[in-house]
């Protein structure tokens, strides 16, 4: 074999081998898409339709459904315990509000085929579950019995901004379904 | 007068097909086996797999670190990869083994033999190429229609209409995985009018929770949440890749949006462009099933008093084109259908409604091992057969000699 | 003629030196391995110990309990217990004036019913004091000091006064370490809690655990028959309505409605109960809760129920309301109670009675195959096969190494006689001893590693044995015997070293007869082919090396022969084996090769043949290169039995072993044999050309 085919054979599986290894730097055209599966559906029981001014970030132990808007207004969905008054004293007392002895004259709410309640609050929120404390801040919320289980959508930022979004939130709070199958 | 030289194409069969070259493969790929196999406690199977035997791993430099160093460096040995060095074997198999060597009755057994071995080797390339797998869970009275990968990761975006996600777009996982932590990938997602930069590609990550004030200058921090990085783990289906994501659109004047993305959460991150909804989320894999799978009864059960797994079983029936069909999968006893193989891979008792895992691999190569397995077994059975005939014959000949003669005897 | 003789002296003087060389170095790992396991001080003798009966030691070995998954014979559970706590199956102590052996079913007797004198009993052995004498640093946790009473002052003292007049390796009774229990079990917390792995543990924090968990399950054993005493004290102030029964147990569990009732009368909800009660409570408790660790001598009530509960446990359902099978409980607990006022108040003879009755009590439960299956698994222990084996090979290879010395002679000759006949023997008592093992477990012979040495063991022997039907030289004679007990010796220091039952039920991913008898029984042979290729091949290496063969170029081409042959014979087996496991793990776990560690041992097995076959038939290995191949050949072996499981990653980790020492000791032994032909065919071929 003469030494120019071998050097010729040898500069071309280099640049054979080089080509391969080298990086591709340009862009990437996605064009695939998968076809739906269950796990699509999501992982509760509780569907959603989301306003396009929130963003969904993801969901936590307590926070089955987790939004936030603007700045650093947050909505989330969550389920807790004991009854309808015990859960909404929580929250007033979080906002330093005296409790309430009933919640008949709180304005209502339909969620998922029950009547829930709207609790309101503004002023300086105390800080707890790991939130810090705010000054003129606001909240609004949805409380509902659904059988033995309490169901909680609370939305939380300034005051401004949770007045501003108030009657997303109610419809946001309407909109809630619950899924056929889903798992849990 | 001189023989003349042989010609090159005759040459370079002569070494293609020779011992030499056998015996060398052989003695690479039995090193090459060792070291990978010292490598593995702490690197891990997958990082291993990667190095020595993955198509793209041309060369490897196994990790020396127990024998002496040399001026202070460990010793850098660098070796062709296994999958090359398969490559050259199954030539040489091929062309020594079968074509060039001497056909007779004396070595059929022996070329039968190499023939399974090309089939192996045949096997083992397409298992390599086309094989996918994941691992399908699903819960007593459940039903499921997916399976996930075990170690791949993917972003997928899909546009969230009046709640409900619409089909969505995969981006490639082999380009994610490969990115450097100081990398960005733009990838294009024209029927969105969406471009996707991903940068700050972690394998492993943790979500934490940061204070926008406090968070340091190098963090990127976005609602709260950032990434913080963590060790690799030998075990790759426990690591957590994290990325960040800047989707960008075409449209002037409207900002890219940023997002961090982490592979443990359970569900997408939104943004909004133009009014409609895009999800965004990390995550294994996802492989849709042509099929359905519902999990009738999982039982799972362990030796009287101990945590010793006895059986796993589970029944379950298969939903296809309409139809149903029942089948029973047990440790050992898979499920084949349509190219797919499911296996009894993991069972969790979740207090009431207990969990079977199954592992479904797509394998074109599947039976093909074990034909593999009747021709070599024919094969060497002949030819160390007959050996071995020879070697007894020959004995009983010269017992009779020795007998007379003072042989040595130990 | 004087090159006859010169060769002739070459061989003897070599016959002499291999002679010399494996008595040096057989005898000496033999006794160091007698070191380790005996003790050489004397006997310890326990004040008013009388020895069992040998009829009621009979009568305990097939009594039934449920232990690692299955039913099982006393004499089984206690060997492999008194071995975990012990590392022996036997202690001699000195009774009455007399040296007495005690067996794992008297040591089990004597913890179930005899626990004040099992304290005396020196079972704990610490190879070095160290362990305990370094429980003197650091503090003792509060807790600790308040529930032991001992403080960080007498803490030291405490330890001071165990170690006092013991050697740095002894052996003590728990009575010795009672009083620093406390402080060692706190230690093991602290370890366990810094390092949870015990494969990253240091070697003293592993043998401080390993001592506290012995210490853990003796007390568990000493104190699990407190229910059944009778010896409940009854204070003043308890309504007494029958002292001498209400000193059993039995009587409240049967009777505690109607105390819980009374109680309730006696003082309306709220106030305390008087002290009396309190302390016959937390008495109460104290006894169930010490019956409950994991001994189960009683099989289910229900039909449907596999689990045989501790008794505890089952005393505990009752007490908290679950009456249905309170009668059968409590006419089980009076069983037992019998048994042991027998043994207190009327001695063994008594005992033994009621032992009897309450062992017919159980088996009249069981199902009839269960309890013949008991037996037969007793006669198996009883049998010995293995250990028998091991003594037979032995003196066979000692017999061996005499015809060594004259091996034309005919004293030579009568000592291959005997030793063939004692091979014969002693694979007999091999291949028994595992098809009884495979009867009892209902299972193909092997399922874990300690099943792979009996099987190499055997077939070893068994091959080699044939070989030397077709070759009549007495080589592959003198390796099946050094195999046979090379492997009967690795079973016993395993056995010994893991202590577990390895015919225990094998897990869910196992449970395959087909490809148990395939697979791992073609795996394990090739295991066995690739030991004996180099064991044929460190016989010629030394033989030339050392003048034995006396240069006779037959012997030599036939032995290359033979071990060459016996290199095909592994790929045969190694080959088919490991795909045969690569179409198992397709059907198991969906792929059919995983690079798991244990599977690429077995493929680099296949690949060394395979370099071996292709490098003889190209001219590159001579008769040199292909004994010296076969020699280093067992290294991949080792690799690919013992050193992966080491490893222990990947799906393929059933069999996990501590000491690497011993295998790197194999590969150093090993690689110097190869190193030595290597060597010497150099200066061979220097010397010719």
């Amino acid at each position: 074999m003469s030494a120019n085919s071998l050097r010729l054979i040898c500069i071309s599986m280099l640049s054979v081998v080089l080509f391969l290894s080298c990086r591709k730097a340009e862009n990437i055209v996605v064009n695939e898409r998968r076809n739906l599966v269950v796990a699509d559906q999501g992982n509760h029981s509780l569907l959603a339709v989301m306003p396009p001014e929130w963003r969904q970030v993801p969901s936590t132990e307590f926070r089955m459904l987790n939004y936030r808007f603007g700045e650093s207004g947050e909505v989330f969905v969550g389920r807790s315990r004991g009854g309808l008054l015990t859960n909404i004293n929580r929250w007033l007392g979080q906002f330093g509000k005296p409790a309430i002895e009933s919640a008949d004259d709180l304005p209502k709410v339909e969620v998922l085929g029950q009547s829930g309640v709207l609790v309101e609050a503004t002023g300086d929120f105390a800080g707890g579950m790991g939130r810090a404390a705010r000054k003129n801040a606001g909240l609004a919320g949805v409380i509902v019995a659904i059988g033995d289980q309490i169901i909680t959508v609370k939305m939380m930022g300034g005051a401004e901004d949770v007045a501003a979004e108030q009657v997303r939130l109610i419809k946001f709070c309407e909109g809630l379904r619950i899924s056929q199958g889903g798992s849990q | 007068m001189a023989k003349a030289s042989p010609s090159i194409p005759v040459r370079l069969f002569r070494f293609f097909s020779g011992f030499g070259l056998a015996v060398t493969c052989l003695l690479l790929l039995l090193i090459l086996t060792w070291l990978s196999t010292l490598e593995q406690p702490a690197k891990g199977l997958y990082e291993v797999q990667k190095r020595y035997y993955d198509a793209e791993a041309w060369y490897v430099v196994p990790e020396l670190n127990w024998l002496p160093k040399i001026n202070g460096k460990p010793v850098s040995l660098p070796l062709p990869g296994a999958y090359l060095v398969s490559a050259v074997l199954f030539v040489n198999l091929f062309l020594g083994g079968i074509i060039r060597i001497r056909k007779g009755w004396r070595n059929i057994g022996v070329v039968i033999s190499h023939f399974s071995m090309v089939s192996l080797l045949i096997a083992g390339f397409v298992s390599h190429h086309y094989s996918k797998e994941g691992i399908m869970a699903v819960y007593q009275g459940d039903t499921s229609d997916f399976a996930q990968s075990y170690t791949e990761y993917t972003i997928e975006v899909a546009e969230i209409v009046n709640g409900e996600k619409t089909r969505p777009y995969v981006l490639p996982a082999e380009r994610l995985k490969s990115l450097a932590a100081d990398e960005s990938q733009t990838f294009q997602l024209p029927d969105l009018g969406l471009d996707l930069e991903v940068s700050g590609w972690m394998r492993n990550s943790a979500r934490v929770k940061v204070d926008k004030e406090n968070a340091g200058q190098d963090v990127i921090e976005v609602d709260g949440w950032a990434l913080r990085w963590l060790e690799t783990n030998p075990t790759e289906e426990l690591n957590l890749a994290g990325c960040h994501v800047d989707v960008i659109t075409g449209v002037e004047g409207v900002e890219s949006k940023r997002l961090v993305l982490h592979g443990g959460d359970p569900n997408a991150c939104t943004v909004t462009i133009d009014g409609k909804i895009y999800g965004l989320r990390l995550m294994r894999e996802i492989w849709p099933m042509p099929f359905q799978v519902r999990l009738d009864k999982s039982i799972g059960e362990y030796y009287p008093g101990t945590r010793k797994p006895s059986t796993f079983q589970s029944d379950i029936t298969r939903i296809a084109d309409g139809s149903e069909q029942s089948f029973r999968i047990k440790m050992n006893e898979p499920m084949r259908y349509g190219g797919y193989t499911l296996y009894q891979a993991r069972w969790e008792d979740r207090g009431d409604r207990p969990m079977s895992g199954f592992a479904i691999v797509k394998n074109p190569s599947d039976q093909w091992p074990k034909y593999s397995l009747y021709i070599s077994i024919l094969g060497l059975t002949i030819h160390f057969g007959m050996k071995l005939g020879g070697f007894v014959g020959k004995s009983s000949k010269s017992k009779g000699k020795d007998l007379t003669s003072n042989k040595a005897t130990v | 003629m004087s090159k006859e003789v010169s060769s002739n002296k070459r061989s003897k003087i070599g016959r002499w030196a291999a002679f010399i060389l494996v008595m040096l170095l057989l005898g000496g790992y033999g006794l160091y391995t007698l070191r380790l396991n005996v003790s050489s001080e004397k006997p310890r003798a326990i004040d008013g110990y009388e020895i069992w009966d040998a009829d009621i030691v009979e009568s305990a070995r097939d009594i039934s309990l449920q232990d690692g998954g299955r039913i099982k014979p006393f004499s089984t559970w206690s060997g492999f217990t008194m071995l975990k706590l012990h590392g022996a199956r036997g202690m001699r102590i000195e009774a009455n004036g007399e040296v007495a052996k005690i067996s794992p079913e008297e040591f089990m007797l004597d913890c179930l019913f005899r626990p004040q004198l099992a304290r005396e009993l020196p079972i704990f052995r610490i190879d070095n004091s160290e362990v305990i004498s370094s429980l003197a640093t650091g503090d003792l946790p509060e807790e600790v000091q308040r529930l032991s009473g001992i403080d960080n002052a007498s803490k030291n003292e405490a330890i001071r006064k165990v170690v006092k007049d013991k050697g740095r390796r002894d052996r003590y009774s728990y009575a010795e370490l009672e009083s620093i229990a406390p402080i060692l079990l706190a230690r093991v917390q602290k370890i366990r809690k810094d390092q949870p792995e015990k494969a990253k543990m240091t070697s003293e924090q592993r043998d401080t655990v390993d001592l506290g968990e012995k210490i853990w399950m003796f007390t568990a054993l000493i104190y699990h028959m407190d229910f059944a005493r009778a010896d409940i004290e009854v204070q003043e102030g308890t309504p007494a309505m029958d002292k001498e029964r209400m000193r059993r147990m039995s009587y409240w569990v049967r009777s505690f409605p109607l105390l819980r009732k009374a109680v309730l009368e006696m003082k309306p909800q709220g106030e305390k109960l008087p002290a009396g009660i309190m302390s016959l409570f937390s008495d109460l408790e104290r006894r169930m809760i010490r019956a409950s660790e994991d001994i189960r001598l009683l099989p289910p009530y229900a039909d449907d129920s596999e689990e045989w509960l501790p008794v505890g446990k089952r005393i505990e359902a009752v007490l908290t309301g679950k009456r249905n099978h309170a009668e059968a409980l409590v006419a089980d607990m009076e069983t037992m109670e019998e048994m042991c006022i027998a043994l207190r108040d009327e001695g063994q003879g008594a005992f033994g009675k009621q032992l009897n009755a309450w062992k017919k009590s159980v088996h009249d439960r069981m199902d009839p195959k269960t309890v013949n299956q008991l037996g037969s698994e007793v006669a198996y222990g009883k049998w010995n096969y293995f250990y028998r084996a091991l003594v037979i090979f032995i003196i066979g290879f000692l017999f061996v190494m005499i015809s060594w010395l004259a091996p034309r002679s005919r004293g030579g000759r009568i000592c291959n006689k005997i030793v063939g006949l004692l091979a014969l023997i002693a694979l007999g008592l091999m291949i028994a001893g595992i098809t009884h093992r495979s009867i009892i477990m209902e299972r193909s012979p092997i399922g874990n590693l300690y099943d792979t040495i009996l099987f190499i063991g055997a077939t070893g022997v068994l091959v080699l044995l044939l070989v030397e039907l077709l070759t009549k030289r007495a080589v592959a004679l003198g390796l099946a015997v050094f195999m046979g007990m090379a492997c009967m010796f690795l079973a016993r220091r395993y056995e010994i070293g893991d202590a577990k039952d390895h015919m225990d039920p094998l897990v869910a991913v196992l449970k395959s007869n087909f490809w148990l008898s395939t697979h791992v029984v073609t795996i394990t042979i090739g295991y066995m082919g690739g030991l004996a290729a180099a064991g044929l091949s460190v016989i010629y290496l030394f033989a030339r090396v050392l003048g034995i063969d006396e240069g006779d170029k037959n012997f030599r081409r036939a032995m290359t022969r033979i071990a060459y042959g016996m290199v095909c014979f592994t790929l045969f087996f190694s080959l088919i084996g490991t795909v045969l496991g690569g179409i198992w793990a397709n059907d198991s776990w969906g792929r059919f090769w995983g690079w798991d560690p244990k599977e690429n041992g077995a493929l680099m097995i296949v690949l060394w043949c395979l370099v071996v076959l292709h490098a003889r038939l190209a001219g590159f290995l001579r008769e040199w290169g292909i004994h010296v191949a076969a020699v280093f050949g067992a290294n991949i072996v080792a690799f690919s039995w013992w050193h992966v499981n080491s490893l222990s990653t990947g799906l393929h980790s059933y069999g996990f072993i501590d000491g690497l020492g011993i295998i790197w000791g194999f590969y150093g032994l090993l690689t110097a044999v190869c190193l030595m032909g290597m060597v010497c065919a150099v200066l061979e071929r220097k010397s010719k050309g």
